[in-house]
């Protein structure tokens, strides 16, 4: 290799210093000579252009041999069989929440809360939605049919326009004239579906509930969990899981080679690196650190991890939880206040069934032989109580939070327990999502929901399953002095103001130790991010 | 001669650690670099 280094430089010295010109001989013996030396030192170029060519090519075969054994495996799959288990075990732990019943544990409650408010243009949502449900039902052998939907005259002529093309290819064009048609008479028809589904869940409960029971006994089964162990199986799943991601060399090396992040930030001594890991300390450099303080310190800020996560849900969800401890000041005036409610709306459910068959008549197929009523001033009152039906189940949705609240929640139930009843409800976090500016559509109410819920069941939580509802606490200030007190330079400005940076700042030193945990190093990474360099070239 | 030349130079491949190997071929990809705008072009009335 040296040889060829020195041969570089006898190039450059023969190539600078040949003589292109001659100043004896006549005009033309100058440029005949100026011609022949630069055919000569091009030929001398070319050569050896040639030679280091072949010598680059030998170079690159061995990069290319040494980066296709160091390249990671592939191990997406290896997770797949234990993303399963744990998708299981969610839906155990939602089946068997003790807060809520069948209307929420299968998910009928968040599709009558997206039911509502699609506006004509999400019309097609809207069948999508029936159609969810109607599976649903299948599943629970309840095979809906278009009396089922006997709601209101609107939804009834709704649905039998949508099991007669339900498996024709003009679906969505005779929905769309059906829909056109019943929407001017009736600008609330998605709301008379919406209730006219929720209506369902209380007709077929029984069947329903059948279902709901057979279907968790047989994932427990298949699980092998029971009721007091599934918990505690299902944080043991993620533990488990995020311990052996966060040492895969496979993904640890890829978000470096989709570009998303650059090694050479990454490498000892540079000095993004330099100054996330020494921001965490108070007077020394981390690289003056003897091994030992080195260890407990990269233990420490992999866990500040997860406290930093759990603080920034906490402070995200902050105003539901205050919500819950308003609503708790008024736990007594919850005693059977969601039982008159539902009393209420079967009242008024009786009285809009009345109204619905005095329409048709006994049966709705047969309602040219019905005696002759002024059906337009029955149809209009029939509007008017599926809306006042409609603001009746809002606040009875309301009451079945306050109901939970009011059996559940005291004074030292912790924040997870108060969190954990908000998640049972979709109507109520939907509610808080509107307030809250959240989200402006379904897509994001649901997309926020699961973070939510992912959040609660997230096992690394620590002051959320241990602080009560009643304290007081400052955790700013608590992991402020935790972390004080183990030497760790984390500024209150850090845990308020300045969160997502901090966050940035561990999860670089993580990364950096996670990789050096690893199969992989960070020169390894630093080696392929070059060679693909390289071969992008 | 040229196939025990490159069967030495292979060996010292070899040898080398990635970073000296990358180093290696940064090195003779400029020394190729420079050898190509080396060449000079003639002006065609020469």
């Amino acid at each position: 290799m040296n040889d060829l280094l020195n041969e570089f430089e006898k190039d450059k010295k023969y190539i600078e210093e040949f003589p292109l010109e001659s100043t004896e001989g006549t005009k033309k013996m100058m440029k005949n000579y100026h011609i022949n030396a630069v055919n000569s030192r091009n030929a001398y170029v070319n050569k050896k252009i040639g030679k280091y060519s072949n010598i680059l090519h030998d170079i690159y075969v061995e990069i290319n041999k040494r980066v296709n054994e160091m390249i990671p495996t592939d191990t997406s799959s290896e997770y797949t069989d234990a993303n399963r288990r744990i998708n299981a075990l969610k839906k155990i732990i939602k089946y068997n929440n003790r807060y809520n019943d069948i209307y929420e544990k299968l998910d009928i409650d968040k599709t009558v809360n997206n039911i509502s408010d699609n506006g004509i243009s999400d019309f097609s949502k809207v069948n999508a939605l029936i159609g969810k449900i109607v599976r649903l039902f299948a599943k629970a052998s309840i095979n809906l049919t278009a009396s089922d939907f006997d709601y209101s005259v609107y939804s009834y002529e709704y649905m039998i326009v949508f099991f007669d093309s339900l498996d024709k290819d003009t679906f969505n064009e005779d929905m769309k004239t059906i829909f056109d048609k019943l929407y001017w008479e009736c600008p609330n028809l998605i709301t008379h579906i919406k209730l006219s589904i929720r209506h369902l869940s209380t007709k077929y409960h029984k069947e329903l509930e059948e279902y709901y029971k057979k279907d968790n006994e047989e994932l427990m089964n298949r699980s092998d969990v029971n009721l007091d162990n599934m918990h505690m199986t299902f944080n043991d799943l993620i533990i488990d899981m995020k311990e052996r991601m966060r040492k895969d060399p496979y993904l640890l090396s890829n978000k470096f080679f989709s570009g998303t992040l650059s090694i050479y930030d990454y490498m000892d001594g540079a000095p993004s690196s330099r100054k996330s890991f020494n921001k965490f300390l108070f007077e020394k450099e981390y690289d003056e650190l003897d091994d030992k303080i080195k260890g407990n310190f990269n233990d420490e800020i992999s866990a500040i991890k997860d406290v930093v996560v759990e603080l920034k849900g906490f402070n995200k969800y902050r105003p539901i939880i205050l919500d819950i401890k308003e609503r708790l000041k008024n736990k007594d005036s919850y005693k059977d206040a969601y039982q008159s409610k539902l009393k209420e709306v079967n009242t008024e459910e009786n009285k809009r069934e009345k109204m619905f068959k005095k329409y048709y008549g006994k049966d709705p197929k047969f309602l040219m032989f019905t005696k002759k009523i002024n059906r337009d001033a029955l149809k209009v009152e029939l509007n008017e109580q599926v809306k006042l039906l409609d603001r009746l189940y809002d606040e009875l949705d309301d009451a079945k939070i306050n109901d939970a609240i009011y059996k559940h929640l005291d004074d030292t139930s912790t924040l997870y327990d108060a969190l954990y009843i908000c998640a049972s409800f979709y109507s109520y976090f939907k509610k808080m999502c509107e307030k809250l500016d959240f989200g402006t559509d379904e897509i994001k109410y649901l997309k926020e929901y699961h973070n939510f819920y992912e959040f609660i069941i997230t096992p690394t939580n620590n002051f959320i399953t241990k602080s009560k509802l009643n304290e007081d606490i400052d955790i700013n200030n608590v992991i402020f002095e935790k972390y004080k007190l183990l030497n760790i330079n984390i500024t209150m400005d850090d845990l308020t103001d300045n969160l997502v940076r901090l966050e940035d700042d561990i999860d670089f030193v993580n990364l950096v130790n996670n990789i050096k945990a690893s199969s992989i190093s960070l020169e390894d990474i630093k080696f392929i991010v070059d060679f693909r360099r390289i071969d992008n070239n | 001669m040229i196939e025990e030349n490159n069967e030495q130079l292979n060996s010292e491949l070899k040898s080398l650690t990635n970073e000296e190997l990358m180093d290696f071929f940064s090195k003779v990809d400029e020394q190729i670099k420079y050898l190509n705008n080396s060449i000079l072009v003639l002006e065609e009335e020469e």
